[in-house]
């Protein structure tokens, strides 16, 4: 866990701790770095703003795909700003939390993202899968495929995703999405994670049209 | 806001374009050169009148032969002109055509009975023209071939002993006639006998015309005796047969004394024709009262100068191609400059013709004899000449005028053109560099001309980067605000969480003292917030009073010392006291905000300078820190913007940028430049704030209570 405010990097930590995980922790970027480059971990909490460097948790996490493509990355920030940025850097992390974020929340993406590694590493567990047309989601895997090819997605977008299908058409509130997607944070975020995840999809076939907006209630999937 | 409504008027090119018609000013000036022009032309004309009058003079000194033996002044005299051709006596008048104009008038006060009279010589006779005006004719009756009880005319001669014979002209009707003269005769019984003798060498012819009738008269010259006189005597009515009226060449002695004729020597004549030979020039020689002796030219002159222009035609008063001549035919001269000739002077006068359409400038020189004036020469001509000049520098200035105004207008709606285009692009550029919203959308590009519309571009670009920054503090204080409010809250959270399921008492303490510390951080965060907006009235409430700075600011920093650790106060302003009025809380915070700025950015195991420096005009606090270097892009706005823009903070206090601009608030408070530059060397940054000083305020020293 790199952090650079001592109060929430132990808060988290001794959260992390006592559900039996092994935390190391570091205040800027240049410890991480050497610590990291000897030995990479099984899952990386950055914050954005590391000490004086605004941007040294992009950084950081450039440096760590770098040396590893698989390594689950979740991004901690304070500012709803960020949360842009790191769509237009594309710098494949797998989830982004905001810091006024509970902890049983920061508890239960760690596992998820723990789990999704396991059901990657080892091709033996039974496959969840769900097909809507084009669209394969694998829930035990938490994958996504369209049209044969897999599309990158983070926990957050995975969840909004698997719960749009669900049933395709219907129309899923922004509520109804955070809860399944396990935020808490304001509408607009909600906003800007449609957004991005729309774009991975667009980015891999431009004809996509699946997930529509529906003006004052919220979002479906166009079956 | 409600927009203001710009007042409707006319724009700049139509502005422009009425300051150009400014120009028809020029030819107010140049009508007022032209007149300048005439004054110089007429001062000249003049001269050379004069000149030419004495030039006429100068072969006429001395020649007592040419001036005839003068009359004495009550006299009348007739003036005889020289015919230049043989006169038909014929009672018609188309021979005489080019002497009309200089006949006399004899009128009485009735101007319908009277007549015009002309005389003349060729060769060896005298021709007389009589014009006689007159109502009603009373000719003769046939059968009384001598009565003189009708009009009739009386031509009256001096003998060979001075004495006057008359020899009347009763005419029965057109015609030839002959006149008769009455001899008087006594017989031994004294009773007086007349008797008609009819005259053979003097031959008259009578037409009639509309007004009355001429006569015509050819007499040979050696008749004449140096004296001739006329007398017109007009009946009225046939039945009465009274004379109505008596009208005479020398008033009514005319029949007892004639008047004396006046002739020039053909040499007087030849001497002056050969100065007369300039067209439109007219030279008199007058004898030493004013008489005409010779006269030679004419005033009338051929046209000169191109036809002008139709608009022209119109504009400029036309010169007269004929006028009335008042001289003309005239037996005496009078006037000023006659009169100052005749006292022995050159002179000049300017008159107009009767009829105002032309002006005459005559010259008299005198004429001497042994020193004294024997005679007056008088030069005339009219003023067209000059006329015709002005005339022309006239036409000539309203076509340059008018090519100068087309030229002009034609430049300077060009320019109003090109002006108000730039204007309303950079309008245009402005309007476009804001949204409907008020936002900077910014694309705005300065204008690199060096003019006053270059300089308002480059003020709006300066402007609009100000704004634009600003707008940039205002959007970001928000994400700001979130994420220095979210960090103390997440802190307080997690703490908050941990202590829900931490079971000993031992085990919540750590998590409740960060929430603790959480919580001081947002009470900061709140106190400062409210600090700013507190202060606007904090100002109004200020209390202002004289102290001493030194002692003030070495005090405070003291006190700093204690806070911050490691302040040095330099004080360089020598023994005199600083005394200055301010307001010592707002000061002070002041003083806290410039220490706690420097404090953030030191670099540690520094210490902060406070310095004072002063010169008589004002004195200077200067607060230094060895740290980051300001950046490069805005050093001058790091008060105006309230924007922070150093990211070397070393410490966890939050930062909003607000410290500074309270800084600046304060300083305009005590009329203070605030400024800030990086050190040499870029080895940290100094702020300083400059006070002016206030002589009026520097009197009572007082000690802080």
């Amino acid at each position: 866990m790199i952090e650079d405010e001592g109060a929430i990097r132990e808060n988290y930590a001794a959260a992390l701790r006592r559900v039996g995980y092994t935390v190391e922790m570091f205040a800027d970027r240049k410890s991480a770095s050497v610590a990291l480059r000897r030995k990479l971990p099984d899952l990386v909490i950055i914050d954005i703003g590391l000490g004086d460097e605004t941007e040294g948790g992009f950084d950081l996490c450039r440096e760590l795909r770098a040396a590893s493509s698989s390594l689950p990355i979740i991004f901690l920030t304070a500012r709803d700003g960020d949360l842009d940025v790191i769509s237009g850097l594309r710098l494949g992390a797998d989830d982004y939390l905001t810091k006024d974020v509970s902890q049983p929340q920061v508890l239960a993406r760690v596992a998820a993202l723990f789990r999704r590694m396991d059901a990657l590493r080892s091709d033996t567990g039974p496959a969840e899968l769900h097909t809507v047309g084009d669209l394969v989601v694998d829930r035990n895997a938490l994958t996504v495929e369209w049209k044969q090819h897999k599309i990158d997605l983070t926990l957050t977008e995975f969840w909004m995703v698997s719960s749009l299908v669900r049933v395709p058409g219907h129309v899923k509130s922004r509520e109804q999405l955070m809860r399944d997607a396990d935020i808490f944070v304001d509408d607009g975020t909600v906003t800007s994670h449609i957004k991005r995840m729309r774009r991975k999809f667009e980015d891999l076939d431009p004809e996509f049209d699946r997930v529509e907006t529906v003006y004052g209630m919220g979002y479906r999937w166009k079956p | 806001m409600e927009a203001v409504k710009a007042r409707r008027g006319f724009g700049l090119r139509a502005q422009l374009l009425m300051l150009s018609i400014a120009v028809l000013a020029i030819p107010y000036a140049g009508i007022e050169y032209v007149r300048e022009l005439e004054r110089y032309l007429r001062d000249s004309f003049a001269a050379s009148l004069s000149d030419a009058a004495r030039a006429v003079a100068g072969p006429l000194h001395n020649q007592a032969q040419l001036f005839p033996f003068s009359p004495s002044e009550s006299e009348r005299t007739l003036y005889v002109h020289r015919l230049r051709h043989a006169i038909q006596l014929d009672g018609y008048t188309d021979d005489w055509s080019d002497y009309l104009s200089w006949t006399e008038a004899f009128f009485s006060a009735r101007p319908d009975s009277g007549f015009r009279l002309i005389i003349g010589r060729f060769q060896a006779n005298y021709h007389l023209l009589l014009q006689v005006s007159n109502k009603h004719s009373v000719w003769q009756r046939a059968d009384e071939p001598d009565a003189l009880d009708n009009d009739h005319v009386v031509l009256v001669l001096g003998d060979n002993y001075g004495n006057p014979v008359r020899y009347y002209f009763s005419p029965a009707g057109p015609g030839t006639l002959r006149p008769f003269i009455y001899h008087f005769t006594e017989d031994e019984f004294r009773f007086q006998h007349r008797a008609t003798e009819y005259i053979t060498n003097i031959r008259g012819n009578v037409q009639q015309t509309a007004a009355g009738f001429n006569l015509e008269i050819t007499l040979p010259v050696s008749m004449v005796h140096e004296r001739l006189g006329v007398e017109w005597v007009d009946v009225e009515d046939e039945t009465t047969q009274r004379a109505q009226g008596v009208v005479s060449t020398a008033g009514v002695k005319a029949l007892e004394r004639p008047g004396q004729l006046v002739q020039a020597s053909s040499q007087l004549v030849q001497v002056i024709e050969r100065f007369a030979n300039v067209p439109g020039r007219r030279v008199w020689v007058l004898d030493e009262r004013g008489r005409v002796l010779a006269s030679a030219g004419g005033l009338e002159k051929p046209k000169v100068g191109k036809q002008p222009g139709l608009l022209y035609r119109w504009m400029l008063p036309s010169i007269p191609e004929s006028f009335a001549d008042d001289l003309a035919g005239s037996s005496r001269l009078q006037g000023a400059e006659v009169e100052r000739a005749m006292a022995g002077e050159v002179a000049t006068r300017w008159r107009s013709s009767p009829d105002g359409l032309a002006i005459i400038v005559s010259a008299a020189a005198p004429v001497l004899n042994a020193n004294a004036v024997q005679g007056v020469v008088v030069v005339e001509e009219t003023t067209g000449s000059i006329q015709v000049l002005q005339r022309e520098a006239m036409i000539s200035l309203f076509n340059k005028t008018l090519l100068v105004f087309l030229v002009l207008t034609a430049l300077v709606l060009a320019f109003a053109t090109r002006l108000s285009m730039r204007l309303r692009s950079l309008s245009d550029a402005a309007e476009a560099a804001i949204d409907a919203h008020g936002r900077v959308i910014g694309g705005f590009t300065p204008s690199v001309a060096g003019d006053e519309i270059g300089e308002l571009s480059r003020t709006f670009e300066a402007l609009l980067t100000r704004l634009q920054e600003y707008h940039h503090y205002l959007e970001s204080l928000a994400s700001r605000l979130s994420h220095e409010l979210r960090t103390p809250i997440a802190v307080v959270r997690s703490s908050l969480e941990h202590v829900a399921v931490a079971g000993s008492r031992a085990e919540q303490e750590p998590y409740l003292q960060r929430a603790r510390e959480g919580v001081e951080r947002l009470t900061i965060l709140v106190t400062r917030l409210s600090e700013a907006a507190r202060l606007d009235l904090a100002l109004q409430q200020a209390q202002v009073q004289t102290l001493e700075v030194k002692e003030f600011v070495g005090r405070c920093v003291a006190g700093y010392g204690m806070a911050f650790g490691n302040v040095e106060f330099q004080d360089h302003t020598g023994p005199e006291p600083i005394l200055h009025a301010i307001a010592p809380d707002l000061f002070e915070q002041m003083l806290d905000k410039l220490i706690a700025n420097a404090a953030d950015f030191r670099s540690p195991e520094t210490a902060i300078v406070v310095g004072l420096t002063s010169d008589p005009v004002a004195w200077t606090l200067t607060v230094a820190n060895q740290g980051p270097a300001l950046p490069d892009t805005m050093p001058g706005q790091l008060f105006n913007s309230m924007v922070s823009v150093r990211h070397g903070s070393s410490t966890r206090e939050p930062h909003l940028g607000l410290g500074l601009y309270i800084v600046r608030l304060i300083a305009e408070f005590h009329h203070a430049q605030a400024a800030a530059a990086n050190l040499p060397d870029l080895a940290g940054v100094s702020f300083s704030l400059t006070f002016t000083r206030n002589p009026a305020v520097e009197i009572p020293v007082r000690p802080i209570a």
